[in-house]
């Protein structure tokens, strides 16, 4: 049946919203809350394909023993943090800070300009007896893989229970906590921020703001943002006020460690459409940031377009494994000021620099072009 | 802006978000958590509108990227699910939400922006950050190809 696009309604397309997306809407709006506002990644920035299994990784944690970094990017993200960057975040030492009846102690302290990490184990003061969590209190305990699990298993109680139905369960009063890391406005850009359970209790709240890596004084001044409530199990609606403390914390300034060259081959382009000019590495003690320019060839391309084949290429190593994920757990293009050139950044875990990096196109190992560091 | 003029706006964006989400992603619990996530998203961002009247389209831009996350995240973890016919049924006119689903979804999306929900040519540029020109181009497409897709069925 021939039919005229001026008849056409487009809406007919489509059906009313169910009455079920309606109320989880209904419900996430009344949930809002007039405060400091949340900050998580942009996926559209996020490449690692790891990100999103983060819940369902296992966590082997030792009886007693306190997450931190370390175990964040080990257990979650198979990956590790640079020597460097270990020495730097012990360097940097620790602050404490008391908000009612949880006391925070913030550490894993690191700051090279691109990333800022903080890593703060909550612990409720001595003799007060509640459950402590980092997760919106209505999620299920279990929601946060096996160390919500974990967790579950030394209260005793199901794992599908939310926490503020384990609280109702074993009758005790319920906190939740959250501790950030603030960046000055001007240089910061999208965070992350996560809680792990640690068996004693207490849990480490990670968070780490990308930064736009403009500024070069010697220590950035950061905030960080503390924040208990006290959480009325009985009625959602009726919260009481929560606590909440702003503190400063000075980080130093990790300067970049060297920069290295690779070599590109000449006219290297991807789908006719992108030319490879230059890959060049910065070595700092978190691990090494790839700063590579590319041109775009073709007038007519989108940025989208442009962007998609850009994300379409990969660092590997020379045999074709994934190198370890960068502490940043990000990359991509920074930004298309100077379109038709357009510089992506993406971080690797690494020590050093290596020899040989592959850029493979498309995840096809048969594509991988070698860029040698240029001696 | 305070709480109580977001949410009377998302109210209002409401169906409008509902219909941008299906053009992108390709079942209900998948939309149900876009709408949640780009709600909850505006909210922490509110303070970046730079007027309430952009509010809708700012509001629209941030809900198309939760649904690309959404839909990355499915790439890299299982295989697309297709929508059950049934789904269309209710539809006021299924053929016509068959023929728009088969719509390259780069050609879908500004159709619907435009003349689904009445969105300036340089609004739905702006939503979905491409030039004029390229919006233009993809209109045209666009219904070129729903013409044949409505001629094929």
């Amino acid at each position: 049946m021939k039919r005229d696009m001026k008849e056409i309604d487009l809406q007919n397309a489509f059906w009313p919203m169910t009455d079920e997306c309606h109320d989880k809407l209904s419900t996430a709006l009344s949930g809002l809350r007039e405060e400091e506002p949340v900050k998580r990644f942009t996926a559209r920035t996020v490449l690692i394909a790891a990100c999103i299994i983060v819940a369902l990784m296992a966590v082997a944690l030792a009886a007693g023993q306190i997450l931190g970094w370390t175990d964040f990017y080990s257990d979650f993200y198979n990956t590790f943090v640079p020597d460097g960057a270990k020495q730097v975040m012990q360097d940097n030492g620790e602050a404490s800070y008391t908000v009612g009846p949880v006391n925070f102690t913030v550490g894993g302290l690191y700051c090279d300009g691109h990333i800022a990490t903080a890593s703060t184990n909550a612990r409720l003061a001595e003799g007060v007896n509640a459950l402590l969590t980092g997760s919106d209190p209505y999620d299920a305990i279990g929601a946060n893989g096996e160390n919500g699990e974990m967790i579950a298993q030394k209260l005793g109680v199901d794992p599908e229970l939310s926490w503020v139905d384990a609280a109702k369960e074993l009758k005790i009063p319920l906190y939740s906590v959250r501790a950030i890391l603030e960046a000055p406005e001007e240089y910061s850009g999208e965070a992350m921020e996560d809680p792990m359970f640690n068996d004693d209790g207490s849990l480490t709240y990670f968070s780490m703001p990308l930064l736009n890596g403009k500024f070069d004084g010697e220590a950035m001044e950061f905030g960080i943002y503390l924040r208990v409530q006290e959480i009325n199990a009985e009625d959602p609606e009726q919260q009481p006020e929560a606590l909440k403390e702003h503190k400063s914390i000075s980080i130093p300034l990790e300067k970049v460690m060297e920069t290295k060259e690779y070599t590109v081959p000449a006219n290297l382009t991807v789908e006719d459409t992108v030319r490879l000019d230059s890959v060049r590495g910065d070595l700092f003690p978190g691990g090494l940031y790839l700063t590579a320019s590319y041109t775009v060839l073709k007038e007519s391309i989108s940025e989208d377009d442009a962007v998609d084949i850009l994300y379409s290429l990969e660092y590997v190593q020379p045999n074709g494994d994934s190198f370890p994920t960068g502490m940043s757990l990000s990359g991509g293009v920074k930004d298309f000021d100077t379109w038709p050139v357009v510089e992506t950044e993406d971080m690797i875990s690494t020590n050093e620099f290596p020899e040989k990096i592959g850029l493979m196109i498309n995840g096809d190992e048969d594509s991988i072009v070698m860029l040698e560091l240029k001696k | 802006m305070d709480k109580g003029f977001f949410i009377a706006e998302i109210e209002a964006c409401s169906e409008m978000m509902y219909r941008v989400a299906w053009s992108i992603l390709r079942n209900e619990t998948d939309v149900q958590d876009a709408l949640q996530d780009a709600a909850l998203k505006a909210w922490e961002k509110r303070s970046k509108v730079r007027e309430e009247k952009y509010f809708r389209t700012w509001l629209i831009r941030i809900l198309i990227n939760v649904c690309y996350d959404i839909q990355r995240r499915h790439r890299n973890t299982v295989p697309l699910e297709k929508i059950p016919a049934q789904t269309y049924a209710k539809a006021p006119d299924p053929e016509l939400a068959i023929a728009l689903r088969a719509v390259p979804e780069k050609l879908r999306l500004p159709l619907v922006l435009c003349y689904c929900e009445g969105m300036s040519y340089e609004e739905a540029a702006d939503v979905l950050r491409i030039p004029m020109t390229t919006l233009r181009g993809r209109l045209n497409r666009g219904k070129d190809a729903l013409r044949k897709e409505l001629k094929a069925e």
